[in-house]
């Protein structure tokens, strides 16, 4: 074979290539360094994810359209949220080590190897690239899950987690065994996703995808597939939930997205399946959360309605074909969540106890009076969530509904209103206690000076990000 | 004499996959799937896949199940405590499936596009093809694969370690 | 039977059986036998596709997967063993710290 001729295009590769070199430089120096130099890893952890995002802003390399003979696509628009949301991880991780953990700067290594899996699994233009991204990020994110290994329930989370993205994994290699077996085309483009649109009309085909689908759907977390979410956020570490929630879930959502576009039009069944699919989500989401006193366990539910709500968007596009519109849409409420869920996280984490898995709404009595900031953020952030203007949860909510009224889906519009709704009352619930009257039994805040400037950052952008909008629809 | 073959090999596969789920005690069970392992390695090396059959066998049955092994060890081989409907439902629920898909399977895979029996030696027959396409076409994926195994080994050091008190004056991070 | 279907009915029963065994069983241990179970039968769908459209994709995905599942076994296996120390079982019977 004459292996001249193959291109690899490693450039286009090279903010993947800067964080996998950082992983590794933290690994490798984490076995040589002294134990008094071993913050400066976490410094070094940082600056790599920096240089990785600065690489991905400016270091556009020219090259053909498809990379790897058609193994990535030069789409690349999600590294710089996947880095971000990895940024934040890192942050409180500062603030969840410090509160006693172990090996911070392994952790960082894990992380940073699982922000590039998703920016692979997001980039890849062929099913075996996301298949094998796929289970690193799993991987990685199941390791992450267990991290606190002397408590049972960072311990179950991670094998709870083990277990079902055991069992999902495995279904979407079936599926896409199935789509190699379709046989649509030769050799290595037979997994190309150009190469979909041909194959609706044979029936392994159309298997397969259910089964990636069905593989997909827990990595979002949707019905049926959603049972894992509550216990997995609960007893994960604080900054893992965090990446769990908005990571891995804007990861599976955007794949989702490229395969249903890859797929053409799919017909009035698979529509309505994923109709199905989105309501039950919204409706499981929203109802489960009312019940939950344990902060974590509500944010997961938390996430499972989100996703609903973004599979409604992912409908509407399906329908309407608009691709690039959809984009912007689904960018901007996934970065609305990120702003919303990180800064949430971010107080959930100032407070005491190693193991943030007990943390309860009753916890956050007097918050009021104890913390400004954090009481502040709380707010603006659980309003964003709950979809009140003029926070940029609201408009990325009224995006998903505009979307979804133009392809005339009715009955999804009012379920997803009403799921807002209900999700009004969960959080104003949590808002509430913070300004209710403590009893003494709280748990104690511990603010820690890493995270307060980001919180307010944070919960600044989600009050001024819907200006974003002023610049494309500005009349 | 590879119709035999064949049906011996399907046998050792299906039979070691039930054992699995119905058989009491982890030994029982982790031999039972190690049969099923022979038995897969064997219908591979019938599709004339060799490089792959031998990797199956050094790789699954031979670190894999060991792991399982070793780990069973230090639990102690205690039983599960099934009772005996249970595993009558879960052996009656695997006839089904035998079924269903001995039903399903045929009419799924008619019209696919076929070249039939090869007239040489399958292209995956050559460890050589294995090579070159892993370092030419597959690279990127084989990196990724990399850094896998980097986080598996980082993540289970890290996870298995024991966890000792933190003491302030060394900063053991 | 014969030609794709004689490789591709083990497979996919070795899938139902890993599937059958993963909902049903109390046990993590053999749980996570069945989850390898269920990669194995979709490794053997995999090259079973392979062998007869004489593709090398097929067989080096095959490659991968025999990695990866290798991989996910000892990060697996060394989370079950860690919680073996701590809470002394692996009965999913008897793992409620989680929940409400």
């Amino acid at each position: 074979m004459d292996t001249s001729s193959i291109v690899y295009g490693w450039n286009e590769v090279a903010t993947e290539a800067v964080l996998a070199v950082t992983s590794v430089a933290i690994v490798a120096l984490a076995a040589v360094v002294p134990q008094q130099a071993r913050k400066w890893l976490s410094v070094l952890g940082f600056a790599g994810l920096l240089g990785a995002l600065l690489v991905e802003v400016f270091y556009v390399p020219e090259s053909a359209d498809t990379l790897f003979a058609g193994l990535l696509s030069k789409d690349s628009s999600f590294s710089a949220f996947a880095i971000a949301c990895a940024m934040l991880s890192t942050l409180m991780g500062v603030a969840y080590f410090s509160k006693g953990g172990k090996n911070r700067s392994e952790f960082l290594a894990v992380l940073i190897i699982c922000t590039m899996g998703m920016i692979l699994f997001v980039r890849s233009n062929n099913l075996m690239v996301a298949f094998v991204a796929f289970e690193c990020v799993t991987l990685c994110l199941y390791v992450m899950a267990a991290w606190a290994h002397n408590k049972s329930a960072s311990l179950e989370a991670g094998v709870k987690y083990l277990v079902i993205s055991g069992v999902s994994g495995a279904t979407f290699l079936l599926g896409i065994a199935f789509v190699y077996g379709a046989g649509l085309a030769t050799h290595i483009d037979l997994l190309n996703f150009a190469n979909f649109s041909a194959g609706l009309y044979s029936p392994v085909f159309r298997i397969g995808m259910v089964l990636i689908a069905a593989g997909l759907l827990f990595k979002i977390a949707a019905v049926p597939f959603q049972f894992w979410t509550p216990d997995v956020y609960q007893g994960a570490p604080t900054p893992v939930t965090a990446f769990f929630a908005v990571a891995s879930k804007a990861a599976g959502i955007i794949f989702l997205s490229r395969m249903c576009i890859a797929l053409g039009p799919m017909g009035d069944r698979a529509e309505f399946a994923f109709s199905v699919i989105a309501a039950l989500t919204i409706l499981v989401g929203n109802l489960g959360a009312v019940t939950q006193v344990n902060v974590k366990r509500l944010m997961g539910f938390s996430s499972i309605a989100n996703a609903g709500y973004l599979l409604v968007l992912i409908i509407a596009m399906m329908k309407l074909r608009n691709v690039d519109e959809f984009y912007f849409a689904v960018y901007f409420y996934i970065v609305a969540y990120m702003l919303a869920t990180y800064a949430i996280f971010f107080v959930v984490n100032q407070f005491e106890g190693y193991d943030d898995y007990d943390q309860s709404i009753s916890d956050y009595r007097g918050l009021s009076r104890k913390s400004a900031t954090m009481t502040g953020s709380l707010v603006v952030n659980l309003a964003s969530l709950a979809g009140i203007p003029p926070t940029a949860g609201f408009f990325g909510k009224l995006l998903i509904l505009i979307f979804a009224w133009a392809a005339q889906m009715y009955w999804l519009m009012g379920i997803m209103i009403f799921g807002s709704v209900v999700s009004i009352y969960y959080y104003f619930a949590w808002m509430r206690a913070a300004f209710d009257t403590p009893s003494g039994t709280e748990k104690e805040i511990q603010p820690s000076i890493s995270l307060l400037p980001t919180m307010v950052a944070l919960s600044i952008l989600t009050l001024v990000f819907s200006g974003v909008l002023l610049k494309f629809y500005a009349v | 004499m590879e119709t035999f073959l064949y049906y011996l090999f399907c046998a050792m596969c299906l039979c070691g996959g039930l054992g699995v789920i119905i058989l009491r005690g982890y030994v029982n069970t982790a031999m039972s799937m190690l049969v099923s392992m022979l038995g897969v390695a064997g219908l591979m090396f019938l599709m004339q896949a060799y490089f792959v059959a031998i990797l199956m066998v050094s790789v699954y049955a031979g670190a894999v199940l060991v792991l399982f092994i070793f780990v069973v060890m230090l639990m102690g081989d205690t039983t599960d405590g099934v009772n005996i409907w249970k595993k009558l439902a879960l052996l009656a629920l695997w006839v089904a499936a035998g079924c269903l898909v001995g039903w399903f399977a045929p009419e799924m895979v008619e019209g696919l596009r076929s070249s039939g029996p090869s007239a040489g030696t399958s292209v995956l027959a050559e460890a050589k093809n294995y090579g070159t396409a892993l370092f030419t076409e597959f690279m990127l994926p084989f990196q990724i694969v990399g850094l896998l195994l980097l986080a598996a080994m980082v993540g289970v050091i890290a996870i298995a370690k024991p966890f000792t008190v933190r003491n302030r004056n060394n900063d053991m991070d | 039977m014969e030609g794709l279907n004689q490789f591709l009915f083990p497979a996919l029963m070795l899938f139902a059986t890993g599937l059958m065994g993963a909902m049903f069983k109390r046990n993590l241990i053999t749980i996570f036998m069945s989850i390898e179970l269920m990669l194995c039968g979709a490794m053997l769908a995999m090259l079973a596709f392979a062998s007869e459209f004489n593709d090398m994709a097929g067989g080096v995905f095959v490659f991968f997967i025999l990695t990866i599942a290798a991989a996910e076994v000892a990060v697996g296996l060394a989370i079950i063993t860690q919680l073996f120390k701590v809470e002394n079982t692996v009965s999913t019977k008897g793992m409620n710290t989680l929940g409400d």
